[in-house]
């Protein structure tokens, strides 16, 4: 009787892990972008530009294509998907609760940002203990795709993030 | 149990000097512990605090972490101003939300001074996104008025109100004063445990204004008119007013988007900047590498840390080990008196609990002691701010793992003891 019940509860534990596993869904950077422009995306960082600013701050907005598309089927959904990290908040014991994850790395410094549709805002409560920023890493949460147009371009993506798992190249 | 324990405490007490020795040292090793592990989580900490909610800090043309350490931490100086026209261009661009301008190269009595604008005071952010507060007065109003952080306050003992004058450039003792230009405090910031504290805030204008006669690095002429709290210069009083006086440059400025979004084009815009030598960071990732650089030393600290208590609990062995020989007699009478062989090993046990108790103890408080009295010398010179409200949690852990390992090395001469006194019962063989 006893042997059967811890059987059981182990059981339903099991089948909630694999419902939470199948539930986050692992997807790919090129998911992001709509089917009907992933045959014409280039996934190579985009070349680097100068003088944004150039006289007038006007400039700034021009460089950025507005054309970039977020894949609604995302919206709402729980996924899991890899990338490096290019932290905007800490907190108290120095983990990054808030920062952009980006399919390559330095790609805020060495070679101008992604595309929009390329970047997700990730927000997470609990934190990372970031290492090494050359390190990339697992991140799952809810995902929320709604277009915000700014003078620099639009964007995208919003991820709730619950878990991180370091990235075995 | 308990008649062990005292018995084990009167032991020890009979032999107080090498007991206070092994007791000392102890404590030293968990003096250093504690110190090291303290240290390391307030630089975490004051690290990770002392800037939030600023999406970018623009400078002139330098290192990320450098422009990080004296926009924020105060530490360092900057290479090089940013010219106003920059700040406006980007102050002014559809994106962005604030902007806080930052000048900083002046002292009062070894303070840092920061020009800033009004709008510091609404939008600079730290800790989990608090803002500034103020215990007394309010933001400055005009070109006099200036905003002490908490620790200035205390530390020099100013109220709102009071009177005082800045130095030109940095140290305790500056020699070249601006003392035709009296500040009135307007305000003093709420404690924040970030390098704010230690700041003297005043208006960008009134910097601008006391340097102007300034040329070549000394002061060329001293013209009383531009006193800011000449009220009765009626051109003066209007120009102040209407048209301030804007700065040719500043050191470093804060930028806050509209949408984060934006941030890595903007931070891009800024670095490709042709009209100026620039550099923009994101402080989250800036505080990040300079934590790579520090946080490596700071690794090495606990292990050096680990080692000294290593080396300390050996000590405790040595010593007990020592003093096994002279008290088989000890032992033996003991026996004789009732106990067993298993009251001897719990003897000897309960002997190196109480000495690592003890040297925990001295440890733990010395520790606080000396930390409480270097805080301001740390937060002065390093900017590193400590919890100096005595011990917490985490030291507890501390002082049980130590104590855990001293039982665990306390087994070698019980075990030995206990051996002995099986072998020995009433009568020493030697």
């Amino acid at each position: 009787m006893k042997q059967a019940l811890i059987r059981a509860i182990a059981g339903i534990l099991v089948a909630v892990c694999l419902a939470a596993i199948a539930a986050a869904q692992q997807i790919d950077w090129i998911e992001l972008v709509p089917a009907e422009d992933r045959a014409t995306f280039d996934p190579a960082p985009p070349p680097p530009a100068h003088d944004y600013l150039g006289g007038e701050a006007g400039g700034l907005a021009a460089q950025q294509p507005l054309n970039f598309k977020v894949n609604r089927d995302l919206e709402g959904r729980e996924i899991r998907i890899p990338g490096f990290v290019v932290p905007l908040e800490l907190d108290d014991a120095g983990h990054v609760t808030e920062f952009f994850l980006v399919p390559y790395f330095g790609a805020c410094i060495h070679v101008p940002p992604p595309p929009p549709n390329q970047m997700i805002y990730v927000i997470m409560k609990k934190g990372i203990q970031l290492d090494s920023m050359y390190s990339a890493y697992w991140i799952t949460g809810k995902m929320s795709a709604k277009t915000r147009k700014t003078g620099l371009g639009v964007a995208a993506y919003t991820l709730t993030a619950t878990e991180y798992e370091e990235y075995q190249f | 149990m308990t008649p062990l324990v005292a018995l084990a405490a009167q032991s020890l007490w009979n032999r107080r000097g090498s007991a206070a020795l092994t007791v000392f040292a102890i404590a030293v090793s968990v003096t250093l512990l504690v110190g090291v592990e303290t240290i390391r989580g307030g630089t975490r900490e004051s690290f990770a605090r002392t800037i939030s909610g600023t999406d970018l800090i623009v400078g002139a043309r330098s290192g990320p972490i450098n422009l990080l350490l004296y926009s924020v931490f105060r530490v360092g100086d900057a290479t090089a101003n940013v010219s106003w026209q920059s700040y406006e261009l980007v102050s002014r661009h559809p994106d962005v939300a604030w902007t806080i301008p930052i000048s900083l190269g002046d002292s009062h009595r070894g303070y840092r001074v920061m020009g800033t604008s009004g709008e510091y005071f609404l939008h600079y952010r730290y800790g989990d996104r608090q803002a500034l507060a103020f215990s007394a007065g309010e933001p400055f109003k005009d070109a006099g008025d200036a905003v002490v952080g908490a620790d200035v306050a205390r530390e020099l003992g100013y109220a709102a109100g009071d009177e005082i004058t800045l130095a030109h450039g940095i140290g305790a003792g500056s020699f070249t004063g601006h003392d035709e230009y009296p500040f009135r405090i307007a305000g003093i910031l709420a404690p924040t445990g970030t390098p704010v504290d230690r700041t003297v805030h005043v208006g960008l204008d009134a910097l601008a204004e006391i340097h102007e006669d300034w040329q070549g690095g000394a002061r060329t002429q001293v013209d009383s008119s531009r006193h800011p709290h000449d009220g009765d210069a009626p051109e003066d009083a209007g120009a102040d007013t209407a048209t301030q006086p804007s700065p040719a440059g500043i050191t470093a400025f804060l930028v806050g988007m509209r949408s984060k979004d934006a941030v890595l084009q903007m931070q891009r815009a800024l670095n490709e900047f042709r009209g100026e030598p620039l550099t923009a960071i994101i402080p989250g990732v800036a505080l990040q590498q300079l934590w790579q650089i520090v946080g490596v030393a700071d690794g090495a600290l606990l292990v050096i840390a680990s080692f000294v208590v290593l080396a300390g609990l050996i000590g405790m062995l040595t010593a007990i080990l020592a003093s096994l020989r002279e008290r088989r007699r000890e032992m033996a009478i003991l026996r004789s008196v009732g106990a067993r062989p298993l009251h001897v090993f719990t003897l000897m046990l309960l002997e190196a609990a109480l000495l690592a108790l003890a040297g925990v103890l001295v440890g733990v408080v010395t520790a606080h002691a000396i930390l409480a009295g270097a805080a301001p010398v740390l937060a002065g010179r390093y900017g590193l701010f400590m919890a100096t409200d005595g011990p917490r949690v985490y030291d507890l852990l501390l002082a049980g793992a130590v104590v855990g390992a001293a039982l665990v090395t306390g087994l070698v001469p019980a075990w030995l003891a206990y051996r002995n006194s099986l072998a020995d019962g009433l009568t020493i063989r030697t």
